[in-house]
C-alpha cells in the first residue's frame, strides 16, 4: 500500500491540533472564571467562592499542563511536516508566535506558580493579582493565534517576491480582516466552555444532593454567565459568517450545502444532506423551507451561491465543512434555549430543583469544547485547499518527508496523546467524585510581597500548627 | 349505616369512634368539593405553566432571530443589549431562588 505523505501530514497536524484545542478552550475560559470567583470571594468574603476557587483551580492547573505540553508539538510540526509553508510563511508567521512566547508565556509563567501554590504564601491581593494575570496571559496567548490563524484565513500585509513573503504592513499582518471578529469569537467560546463545565459539574452534585452550597452557586453563575455569553456569541457568529463569505465564499458555499450556483427562491435549510463532491449535487437532502432565506440572505425570497461558484479544484469537502458547521451552529442553538430556560425557572423559582434542567446541564458538560472543535474545523476544513488562502495550497506546504516517518510518528502521538487523555479525565473525574474540599475563610498573609517570604506566612496555620505538633513530639 | 372506626393506639373499647351516615355524608362533600377545588387549581395552574413556557420559548425564538441578524444590523445590536440587561435584571432580582 502506497502512504500519500502529503495526507498524513495532514491527519498528524488536524490530529495534535484537534487534541490541543481542547485545553487552552478550557484554561482560558476557567483562568477568567477563576478570576470572577476570586474577586467575588475577596468582595463577600463568602467561603463557598473560595472553595468553588480551588475546585476549579486544581481542573485548570491540569488543563493548563496538558495544554502547555501540545501546543510545543504543533510550531515543531510546522517545521517538520509543514516545512514549505514555515519556509514561506516565517517572515509574517514566525513574529507572531514568538511574541505569543514573550508576552503571554512569560506573563503566565510568572503568576502561575503564585495562583497554583500561592494560596498559604502571599496575601490574597496579591493572589488575585496572579490569577489575573494568568487569565491575561491566556487572552494575549489566543489574540497572538488567533491573529496568525486569521491572517492565513485572509492574508494582508504581505508581498510575494521569488516564492518568498515578506511583510509589507505589520499592522495589517496582525488586524488581518477577519482577526477582530474571529478572536472575540474564539475568547466567546472559551468562557462559554467553561460556564457549561461549571454548570453542568454543579448540576451533578444537586442531582446527587451533594455540596449543596457549592452546587447551587456554581449553577447559578454558570447558567448566568452562559446566558449572557450565547446571546453574544449568536451575534458574533453571524458577523463572523458574513466576513468569511466576504473574503472566503467556498468556505460559507460549503457550509450550507448548496451546489447550484444560485438555490431556489425561497431558499430551505438544510440539517441533512448526502453530499455527491464527483457529480456536484446532493444525492438526498432535508432541510426546513424558507429558512435558509430567512437566516443566510435576511429576507423571505433571497437565494443562496452554491459551491459551484468556486472552481471545481479549488473546493473544500463539502460533507466536512456542512457537518462540522451544523454541529457547531446546533449546540449554539442548544445553548442559547438552555439560557431561556435557566431565565424562565429562575423567574419560577426552579433552577435547582428542576431535574429534567440539571440533567440537560449534566449533558451538556462537554458542549463547549465540541462546539469549540466543530467551529475550527469548519475554519480548517472550508479553507482547503488553501494552506494560506489564495498564496500557498496544502500539498504544496508539506515538508519531503517520507510517508513511514509521518506514519511512525503519528502513531506515536496517538499512544502518548491517549495517555494524555486518559490521566486527566481519570483525575478530573477523581476531583469531581470527591467534590470540593473544606476551605479555609482566613487571608493567610499581609498580601506585600515583602511579607510574603516571611516564614510565618510561608505556610497555612494548619500545617504550621502540624509542624509545632510534630516537633513537640 | 353505621361505620365504626378504629383507632390504632388507644384503649380498645373506648377507641371506637361511631360515625353516622349523614356525619360521613357531610364530610365526604366537603372533601370532594376540596378535591374538586384543588384538581381545578391544578388545572390552572397547568394552563398558566403552559402558557408561561410556550411565551418564553416564543420570546427566545424572537430573540434568536433578532440577534442572529434577520432584522438587520442595528435591530440585532438593540435585541442583544435587550436580552442582555434583562438577563441581568432576572438574574439580580432572583439571586438566591430556593437556595436554602
Amino acid at each position: 500500500m502506497k502512504l500519500d505523505p502529503s495526507i498524513l501530514a495532514r491527519i498528524q497536524f488536524a490530529f495534535t491540533v484537534s487534541f490541543h484545542i481542547i485545553f487552552p478552550t478550557m484554561s482560558i475560559g476557567l483562568a477568567s472564571f477563576l478570576a470572577v470567583i476570586e474577586a467575588l470571594w475577596l468582595k463577600t468574603k463568602d467561603p463557598t467562592y473560595l472553595q468553588i476557587y480551588r475546585f476549579w483551580l486544581n481542573i485548570f492547573a491540569m488543563g493548563f499542563g496538558i495544554g502547555v505540553v501540545t501546543g510545543i508539538v504543533l510550531s515543531f510540526e510546522f517545521g517538520l511536516g509543514f516545512a514549505r509553508f514555515a519556509q514561506m510563511a516565517g517572515p509574517a508567521i514566525g513574529p507572531l508566535i514568538a511574541l505569543e512566547v514573550l508576552t503571554a508565556f512569560f506573563l503566565e509563567a510568572g503568576f502561575l506558580g503564585i495562583m497554583l501554590f500561592g494560596f498559604n504564601r502571599v496575601g490574597p491581593k496579591l493572589h488575585f493579582f496572579a490569577t489575573c494575570m494568568v487569565a491575561l496571559g491566556t487572552l494575549l496567548s489566543a489574540s497572538w493565534i488567533l491573529s496568525a490563524n486569521s491572517w492565513m484565513q485572509t492574508p494582508a500585509g504581505v508581498a510575494i517576491h521569488g516564492g518568498q513573503l515578506t511583510v509589507v504592513n505589520w499592522r495589517h499582518v496582525l488586524t488581518n480582516p477577519s482577526w477582530p471578529y474571529r478572536l472575540p469569537h474564539m475568547l466567546t467560546a472559551a468562557y462559554l466552555t467553561a460556564s457549561f463545565m461549571v454548570a453542568g459539574v454543579g448540576a451533578w452534585y444537586l442531582l446527587r444532593g451533594k455540596h449543596q452550597d457549592f452546587a447551587r452557586r456554581t449553577v447559578a453563575l454558570g447558567t448566568a454567565f452562559a446566558t449572557v455569553l450565547i446571546a453574544g456569541q449568536v451575534f458574533i457568529g453571524d458577523i463572523v459568517y458574513g466576513t468569511m463569505l466576504k473574503y472566503q465564499p467556498s468556505k460559507m458555499q460549503a457550509a450550507e450545502g448548496f451546489w447550484e450556483k444560485q438555490s431556489q427562491s425561497p431558499a430551505p435549510y438544510y440539517w441533512f444532506i448526502i453530499p455527491d463532491q464527483k457529480n456536484q449535487r446532493n444525492r438526498f437532502a432535508l432541510g426546513t423551507p424558507v429558512l435558509g432565506s430567512i437566516w443566510l440572505t435576511h429576507s423571505l425570497k433571497g437565494r443562496v451561491e452554491g459551491l459551484k461558484n468556486t472552481p471545481r479544484e479549488l473546493q473544500p469537502r463539502m460533507a466536512l465543512v456542512f457537518y462540522a458547521f451544523r454541529i457547531m451552529y446546533c449546540l449554539a442553538m442548544l445553548m442559547f434555549a438552555m439560557g431561556i430556560a435557566s431565565l424562565w425557572l429562575r423567574l419560577r423559582g426552579t433552577l435547582f430543583k428542576s431535574k429534567w434542567f440539571l440533567w440537560m446541564l449534566v449533558s451538556m458538560t462537554p458542549s463547549g469544547i465540541i462546539a469549540t472543535l466543530a467551529g475550527w474545523y469548519v475554519a480548517e476544513t472550508g479553507r482547503q485547499p488553501w494552506v494560506i488562502y489564495g498564496i500557498l495550497r496544502t500539498v504544496d506546504a508539506v515538508s519531503p518527508v517520507p510517508a513511514q516517518a509521518l506514519l511512525s510518528t503519528l502513531i506515536a502521538f496517538v499512544c502518548v496523546y491517549a495517555v494524555f487523555i486518559t490521566a486527566f479525565l481519570v483525575f478530573t473525574f477523581r476531583i469531581i467524585r470527591r467534590g470540593p474540599v473544606e476551605a479555609p475563610t482566613y487571608a493567610e498573609a499581609s498580601g506585600s510581597i515583602k511579607n510574603a517570604f516571611r516564614p510565618y506566612v510561608l505556610d497555612s496555620p494548619k500545617r504550621l500548627a502540624d509542624n509545632q505538633f510534630s516537633e513537640r513530639n | 349505616m353505621n361505620c365504626e372506626h378504629e383507632v390504632r393506639g388507644g384503649n380498645a373499647t373506648d377507641s371506637r369512634v361511631n360515625m353516622t351516615s349523614s356525619s360521613m355524608q357531610a364530610n365526604g362533600d366537603s372533601q370532594s368539593n376540596r378535591v374538586l377545588a384543588s384538581e381545578e387549581l391544578m388545572k390552572t395552574s397547568d394552563k398558566l405553566h403552559r402558557v408561561h413556557a410556550a411565551t418564553a420559548a416564543f420570546l427566545g425564538v424572537l430573540f434568536f432571530f433578532i440577534i442572529v441578524g434577520v432584522f438587520g444590523l442595528p435591530l440585532a445590536i438593540a435585541g442583544l443589549a435587550v436580552f442582555v440587561l434583562g438577563a441581568i435584571v432576572v438574574f439580580r432580582v432572583f439571586p438566591t431562588e430556593g437556595a436554602k
